[in-house]
């Protein structure tokens, strides 16, 4: 009997777990988007709110919660739109608390008051997480939309470092705030808080590209890849070509899947093909169903079960997403310019370090490993 | 300290789950995931508040094979790791 041995975090047989979901088609990470509505007007966001449609009510919710802990599923992130615009939101994180759901909450933390960090401080959720675009409230607020919602996120921070929460400050990388990055860094530690920072400004759900407007054009880009923030790139060693295409691509609706505020299940966030809705049929019978999108979408393992990408030369430095292929071009294995264009940067980012390493960094070896990577 | 009189209950901040018989258990307070092992699994299912450890033992005794003596001390020894680990609270 082995049961002496309580293992804390061994990577392994977590990593064991993920794939015993993967192969078993556990749904054990869940999207849950409780609504689009949203007291912000963050320039670049990607929700569109349908305001025909309903949203899924409590009673609703908690009959889904119920399904997705019967078929497996543990990590929960509760987001929106704005989550504390549900006036049922605590009744609904603290029923997922009951069902014994891992939760995390995003939020724009606008709307936290002090009673409302209290509840949060029972509910115990894995962690808070918010967006947060600059450590001054000009250029925050300028990308919100709305005057005075980073002095209200900051009180909240503040409200929810008294109790322990485990928080995150988020950033969504864009022009207007390229120049916050190390100062956001600073002010995380600073405040106790993990960060986090991603660039990937995408099209709105409804397809419309207003947004791709504030995203990075390539040299900010290759600017914030080489910064200090998060981190320092490190040399990445491309293998050869018969083994990089076995490099394993995402994996949407095999460990988890995303469901809208209307109960539309999506096979990830990012990737908005309906497989079914949960007012229509039970949730596993959407999940389980050998419908041909699902196995289609499901059937991509590798960069080898991609027809356009396979041949790249650049596949293992790729963060291609399905989503952001089918909402560009239709079509879930395509290769996208947004996804080609980035690939581009971090390869020219990958040489400079290649070269920096071998201390050519200022001389004709970096200039010519830049040509090359540019050609 | 988990003696076999004692009775014990899972931490209800403490989230959970049982994949294919092996429970997932995740604790908020350190973001720590502690993957459970079957027989594990079982003790942790147990931990009801309502059984003893020697209950419990007596139950995995009749569940698993093995030394009758040999299973009391793992399964203490186990409740132990837990309770050391904030996953449970004594009754």
């Amino acid at each position: 009997m082995e049961c002496s041995q309580v293992p804390i975090s061994p990577e392994k047989r977590v990593r064991k777990i993920y794939t015993k979901a993967e192969e078993r088609r556990i749904p054990i990470n869940i999207h849950l988007e409780l609504t689009y509505r949203c007291n912000l007007k963050c320039v670049h966001c990607y929700c569109v709110e349908h305001k025909r449609r309903e949203e899924l009510t409590y009673k609703e919710v908690v009959n889904l919660l119920d399904q997705l802990a019967d078929i497996g599923g543990i990590f929960l992130t509760l987001t929106g739109g704005e989550v504390f615009l549900r006036k049922d939101f605590f009744d609904i994180a603290f029923y997922a608390k009951r069902k014994n759901f891992a939760t995390r909450v995003f939020t724009n933390g606008t709307l936290i008051d002090e009673y409302a960090a209290e509840r949060l401080a029972e509910l115990r959720p894995l962690s808070i997480e918010f967006s947060l675009y600059a450590t001054t409230a000009e250029i925050h607020d300028g990308i919100t939309g709305v005057a005075g919602s980073f002095a209200k996120l900051r009180r909240t921070v503040d409200l929810l470092r008294e109790r322990n929460i485990t928080i995150f400050l988020k950033t969504m990388v864009m022009k207007q705030n390229l120049n916050e990055c190390e100062g956001l860094f600073k002010l995380s530690k600073q405040l106790g808080a993990h960060s986090g920072f991603s660039f990937d400004v995408t099209p709105r759900n409804d397809g419309s590209i207003e947004p791709l407007e504030y995203r990075l054009n390539d040299e900010e880009l290759f600017e914030f890849m080489l910064g200090d923030v998060p981190q320092k790139w490190e040399y990445v060693e491309i293998p050869p070509h018969a083994e990089a295409v076995k490099r394993e691509a995402c994996s949407p609706a095999r460990n988890g899947c995303a469901i809208s505020p209307y109960g539309d299940v999506y096979p990830c966030a990012q990737l908005l093909i309906p497989i079914g809705n949960v007012r229509e049929k039970p949730f596993a019978e959407i999940w389980n169903s050998d419908s041909e999108i699902l196995s289609d979408i499901r059937s991509i393992k590798t960069f080898g079960d991609l027809p356009e990408c396979s041949d790249c030369p650049d596949l293992w430095l790729c963060q291609r997403c399905h989503g952001l292929a089918h909402l560009e071009t239709g079509d879930i294995r395509s290769k996208y310019k947004l996804g080609c264009d980035t690939t581009k940067i971090v390869k020219r980012v990958n040489e400079l370090v290649k070269n920096r390493l071998k201390g050519g960094a200022d001389g004709e070896e970096g200039k010519e490993a830049l040509r090359e990577a540019n050609a | 300290m988990a003696s076999l009189e004692n009775r014990f209950v899972r931490n209800s901040d403490i989230a959970w789950r049982i994949i294919d018989g092996e429970a997932l258990v995740v604790s908020p307070k350190d973001s720590l995931i502690y993957p459970l092992n079957g027989i594990a699994t079982r003790i942790w299912e147990l931990l009801d508040g309502k059984r003893s450890v020697s209950d419990i033992s007596s139950i995995i005794c009749d569940e698993f094979e093995g030394d009758t003596a040999v299973i009391q001390k793992d399964v203490v020894d186990f409740i132990q790791d837990l309770l050391k680990a904030g996953l449970i609270n004594g009754m």
